[in-house]
Parts: C-alpha cells; sequence; structure tokens
C-alpha cells in the first residue's frame, strides 16, 4: 500500500507545497496508507517537510516523484550517483525509483493529531530505522505484530 | 468574536480552504475546505476584526440574494462551526 501524499486535492496540492518549500517556508502535508508504519501512521499523522538542505542521505524520509508516476513518502534505502531508490518502512516489497532531482523535500518531523512533534533523526530512530532496514526478510512478521499490538494501543515509534 | 491568528485562506486546486500558516510554515494537514459564500463571510471577519453575527448577517444580505431571518440562522451556524474547529474566539 502506498503512503502517498493525501489526495483531498491531489497532486496540485503537492506542486503548491513544493512551490512554498522552494519559497524557504516549511509545509505540513497529511498522508495516508500504512507503507511508513511504524514511523509514520497515514490517515491519523502528518509530516513536517522541508527543501533538501544538504546531500540527501540513506535514511531520509522523503517526499519524491517516484518510477515516474506519483510521490510518496517513503524512506531512501540507496543512493548511487543521482539514482534514488526509495521503499516505505510498512512495505515488505517494492523499491522504487527515482532521481535526486525528483526529490522535493524532506521530512524532518512528524506530527501527531494532537499537534505533538516528533524529530524522525533522533538517534534512537535512526538506530531503529536502520535495524528495520537489516530486518527486512522477517519484516512482513513484524508488521503484523505491530498492527495487531502496538499499532492499535497508540504506541509511538 | 474574532478569528484566530494564524489561519489563512487560500485557494487550492480552485478550493478555497483555511490553513494554519505562520512566517515559517504552511500546514496543509487540516485544511478546512470553505464555501464561496462562507469564504466572502471569511474575508469579512478578517477586515472587520472584531465582529458579530449581525454584521456577517449584514454582508450575507447585501451579496446574495437572502432574507435576513435566513442570513442571522447560517452566520450563527458558521460561526459556531468556526468556534468549535478552533478558528474563532
Amino acid at each position: 500500500m502506498e503512503a502517498t501524499v493525501k489526495t483531498m486535492y491531489g497532486d496540485i496540492l503537492i506542486h503548491e507545497s513544493i512551490a512554498l518549500l522552494q519559497e524557504g517556508r516549511r509545509v505540513i502535508l497529511a498522508v495516508k496508507g500504512s507503507s511508513m508504519h511504524p514511523f509514520i501512521i497515514g490517515g491519523k499523522e502528518s509530516v513536517e517537510l522541508v527543501k533538501p538542505q544538504s546531500p540527501l542521505k540513506v535514511g531520509d524520509v522523503v517526499l519524491a516523484w517516484v518510477n515516474g508516476t506519483h510521490f510518496a513518502v517513503h524512506r531512501i534505502v540507496g543512493i548511487e550517483g543521482k539514482e534514488v531508490s526509495l521503499m516505505g518502512d510498512g512495505n515488505t516489497s517494492g523499491i522504487e525509483h527515482c532521481l535526486t532531482d525528483d526529490v522535493a523535500a524532506v521530512a524532518e518531523f512528524v506530527i501527531a493529531p494532537d499537534g505533538k512533534r516528533r524529530y524522525l533523526y533522533t538517534k534512537k530512530r535512526v538506530r531503529f530505522a536502520h535495524m528495520w532496514q537489516k530486518l527486512l526478510p522477517v519484516r512482513r512478521w513484524l508488521l503484523a505484530i505491530y498492527r495487531r499490538t502496538l499499532l492499535k494501543m497508540d504506541v509511538i515509534i | 468574536m474574532r478569528l484566530k491568528k494564524g489561519f489563512v485562506l487560500r485557494e487550492v486546486c480552485s478550493e478555497k480552504v483555511i490553513v494554519g500558516e505562520g512566517a515559517e510554515t504552511v500546514d496543509f494537514g487540516k485544511m478546512i475546505s470553505l464555501n464561496d459564500t462562507a469564504a466572502m463571510l471569511w474575508k469579512t471577519a478578517e477586515e472587520l476584526g472584531d465582529f458579530t453575527v449581525d454584521e456577517l448577517a449584514d454582508a450575507l444580505t447585501e451579496v446574495y440574494e437572502v432574507n435576513r431571518e435566513q442570513a442571522l440562522s447560517d452566520v450563527q451556524k458558521l460561526t459556531e462551526g468556526w468556534k468549535e474547529a478552533g478558528l474563532a474566539e
């Protein structure tokens, strides 16, 4: 399932957001879907985006035009030159591709429904994201357990 | 009554929406969609600063063919909605 940006206003809202990001403003967008579980809960949470300030790196969660077909908020899992590979933390397969120029923004914070912001790149979360990537072979089962337990208890990662 | 600071009427995809907006951040995470009439009343409320239901009803009857009783009722409902959504106080 895609963690596409909320489609209430579709791509036009995203283009409007990108224009604001280019002006140097931060933009908060709601996301939907479960493909960024357990780090972002689509349908409930939003992401605070900034224009990429420094070179992109593996582990960044970004808003990008992927596969030449759609926008997604997913994590970078590989960079080779200008070619970027992305994957949703809540997906068990399906690497997406784009170029560095297709990355419109980096997600820095997740905004909970109560307005609380959590930084995506604390040492703890970076370590966990790295471990989560390593656990890809068993992610299917981990996600199943997460969705049956921690997600229902509103436990934040 | 007055509109709370930090909310801006924007046009996105030909729709008028209220967006939380500060100097640095634009929040599309929680947008509230307004129809043309509500957007006109929002602009009027912005211009007035402190406003009353009566004043907005006046603005409504000036622009649209609606009797005063209906205008008062509609504005009352609209502004209650704004208060419930945290847009006005």
